[in-house]
């Protein structure tokens, strides 16, 4: 999921009106402050009398609808290029597709460390994609082999890309079925 | 290529989703009015209503627990929107971009303190950078603490700089 950087900004904005409205609400009630018994509301009415108010309304409603709906959207996940382009001395331009890279780290993945079940995601970053690996740890792992297996897809990678244009990263999660085993091991 | 920690989702995160449903509420409610007051709709405006009742001397139970409602949501949304996201992984020595889960961490220190002499049963907790391993002992084995330390050091080594502490009960005969 993608975080818009509109996500803090907004969320502090909708968070002072909230609060400013139930401000509003609770000294209507007890009358903390008396700013109700100063409030005049003709004005007020006058505005939403007015012909072209309802015309305001709905082009508001509609500018609401189009920020929502993009603030929604924006959050979901976008497919990362399908291409690469090498570092090239020359004019010729050399793109890679990158799809196939990820497959083939997850088998070397699977086949170097004590995990299972390995899934990759691309991202976009700057200057290139980095291969994302996320794998389910066999408890009976032991962190010299996880840290083997990582540097060595590492080395593999930075080897194929010297230019950067792709790196890995793997990141290790618990186990699958953490539970399974109900009974204790006796020695 | 310079790339982020691993982190987790941010609290500003699950509530711009509800930000944006705010909106949408919002936006029904003009829009309601507009088509209300074009007569598009047969039906009145619940936001002519809404001002209509500002004239009122008290606001109504339900105005004020809407308006309770809006002003601890109001600060829960300053709250969230100032939290930062945490870091979801640990990160593992060596030149691999390797990062581990504090899950991961804990699995592999209870597998390894199970596999110590004299271990019925082991489990384990990450807190932070303190790793708290609960052990059952078998009768007879109270030496078995240091044996769980090197193992579960043993194991983690590489991945983890942690504190461990060990809690042992011995079990009955």
């Amino acid at each position: 999921m993608r975080r818009p950087a509109l996500d803090r900004p907004l969320a502090v904005l909708i968070g002072l009106l909230l609060l400013a409205a139930g401000a509003a609400v609770i000294d209507w009630r007890f009358d903390l402050a008396g700013a109700w018994t100063r409030l005049d509301t003709g004005p007020v009415h006058e505005v939403v009398d007015a012909e072209w108010f309802a015309w305001a309304a709905l082009a508001a409603a509609v500018v609401l609808v189009v920020l929502a709906l993009w603030w929604l959207f924006a959050r979901m996940p976008r497919p990362a290029e399908g291409r690469v382009a090498l570092a090239s001395a020359s004019t010729d331009r050399i793109d890679l597709d990158a799809r196939s890279v990820a497959p083939r780290l997850r088998a070397d993945l699977e086949r170097a460390a004590p995990v299972d079940r390995v899934t990759s995601r691309r991202f976009d970053v700057h200057g290139g994609q980095l291969v994302v690996l996320r794998a389910h740890v066999d408890p009976r792992a032991d962190g010299e082999s996880l840290v083997k297996a990582a540097t060595g897809l590492d080395e593999a990678v930075k080897a194929a890309f010297p230019g950067g244009e792709v790196a890995v990263r793997v990141l290790v999660e618990g186990p699958r079925r953490e539970r399974a085993r109900k009974t204790p091991r006796v020695h | 290529m310079k790339v982020r920690d691993p982190r987790r989702r941010p609290a500003a995160s699950g509530l711009a989703v509800l930000g944006a449903i705010l909106l949408l509420a919002l936006a029904a409610l003009l829009a309601e009015h507009a088509a209300a007051e074009r007569g598009w709709i047969d039906a009145d405006s619940w936001l002519r209503e809404a001002l209509a009742a500002l004239d009122d001397r008290q606001p109504s139970v339900w105005v004020l627990a809407g308006g309770i409602a809006a002003a601890v949501l109001g600060l829960w949304f300053l709250i969230g929107a100032c939290l930062p996201a945490r870091r979801s992984h640990l990160p593992a020595d060596g030149d691999g971009d390797l990062w581990v889960s504090p899950r991961a961490v804990e699995a592999i220190a209870s597998d390894a303190a199970e596999r110590a002499p004299g271990v019925l049963h082991a489990a384990s907790e990450l807190r932070r950078r303190r790793l708290k391993v609960k052990a059952l002992l078998a009768p007879g084995h109270e030496a078995a603490i240091a044996d769980i330390l090197e193992s579960v050091g043993d194991r983690l080594a590489g991945i983890a700089e942690l504190e461990v502490a060990v809690q042992a009960k011995e079990g009955g005969r």
